[in-house]
């Protein structure tokens, strides 16, 4: 049965669909592990247990690759963030965002950074279009910020005030500047300072 | 990179002994937004690293350093509810991931100064801890 599409834009096969996921799979794993410049498509082959004439049967090249590992990343990161923020209403659900972030990343003590932050930083000066897939999902995970906070200024948890939008780009801006910290020191605790000192500062908003 | 490291600290180390008021460190701060714009520039260089080896580390938490000094001295003596070591941590955090967002973003500036605004604001007396505007 015929399902996604191949680089030539021929349909592929149920198989043919499970061999490129396993191979997007391997390689966003590769990716986050050991960066993007230091994963070769050997290394992407070896690791999804596949061939050379079928990663290229799937891609035409390591770009082409990449991009896909940028929206298998980007699909697996709104997912959880959706769920995570969707319904935050109060400070408590920040914090418990936060809590989520710092446990996750303490399992690995840091050492990784976010997978989206560090596509972002691996690509961005190399390939336009991922550049602006990137750009998108960052814009999109920044939305779930604001809107949070949009709910938290509407039942009147923070002044009506603040501008939603720059607290979350600051706040995104923490985030990811926490991972490339904790990443750094291999050591989560620059991530956390980060972290609750920019809550700390939307807290600051809060109506008394 | 052991260059860019060293210039980083010591262009650091002269520029923010002589701030001492919250003017001083929006002036630090414009040229540090300045030196992230210019692809050139030893910041541009620091701040877009992300392997971890140990003389990254230590030039993180030298620079750390030298901030907290800074939110230390423009805090002043009296008691403080403002913590320089983890301001400083923030404002590290800032600058690293404001130049993240703005390598994917269509405006090179807007995160980091958002990110900056956010780090500094209690140094400009932006807000307190109870939401009120500090005089």
């Amino acid at each position: 049965m015929a399902t996604a599409d191949s680089p030539d834009g021929r349909r592929l096969t149920a198989r043919g669909a499970k061999t490129k996921s396993r191979i997007v799979a391997a390689a966003a794993k590769l990716m986050y592990m050991q960066g993007v410049a230091a994963t070769t498509l050997d290394d992407v082959i070896a690791a999804s247990g596949t061939s050379k004439s079928q990663l290229y049967h799937h891609f035409d090249g390591k770009d082409s690759l990449v991009r896909d590992v940028v929206e298998l990343v980007g699909r697996q990161i709104m997912e959880r963030e959706e769920g995570a923020l969707g319904h935050v209403s109060t400070i408590g659900g920040l914090h418990r965002w936060r809590d989520a972030l710092i446990q996750n990343n303490a399992l690995q003590h840091g050492a990784y950074g976010c997978a989206l932050g560090s596509l972002a930083n691996d690509v961005a000066d190399h390939d336009a279009v991922a550049r602006r897939m990137l750009g998108e999902l960052f814009s999109a995970w920044q939305h779930l910020l604001a809107e949070a906070l949009r709910r938290l200024q509407s039942n009147g948890s923070i002044v009506s005030g603040a501008d939603a939008d720059q607290l979350a780009t600051g706040l995104m801006a923490a985030l990811q500047g926490g991972y490339l910290l904790a990443q750094a020191a291999r050591d989560i605790g620059p991530m956390s300072a980060a972290l609750d000192m920019a809550l700390a500062h939307i807290e600051s908003f809060t109506v008394e | 990179m052991t260059t860019y490291f060293a210039d980083v600290l010591a262009f650091e180390d002269l520029y923010l002994s002589n701030v001492n008021t919250p003017v001083q460190i929006t002036l630090w701060r414009d040229r540090v937004v300045g030196e992230l714009m210019n692809p050139h520039s030893p910041y541009s260089h620091v701040v877009r690293l992300t392997t971890a080896t140990p003389e990254r580390a230590h030039f993180l938490e030298l620079w750390r350093s030298l901030l907290a000094k800074t939110v230390e001295r423009l805090l002043g003596p009296c008691p403080q509810v403002v913590d320089p070591d983890r301001t400083a941590v923030l404002i590290l955090a800032a600058l690293h991931g404001g130049t993240t967002l703005s390598r994917v973003g269509n405006d090179p500036r807007g995160p980091i100064n958002a990110a900056l605004d956010l780090a500094l604001a209690a140094l400009n007396g932006d807000h307190n801890a109870s939401g009120s505007e500090v005089p």
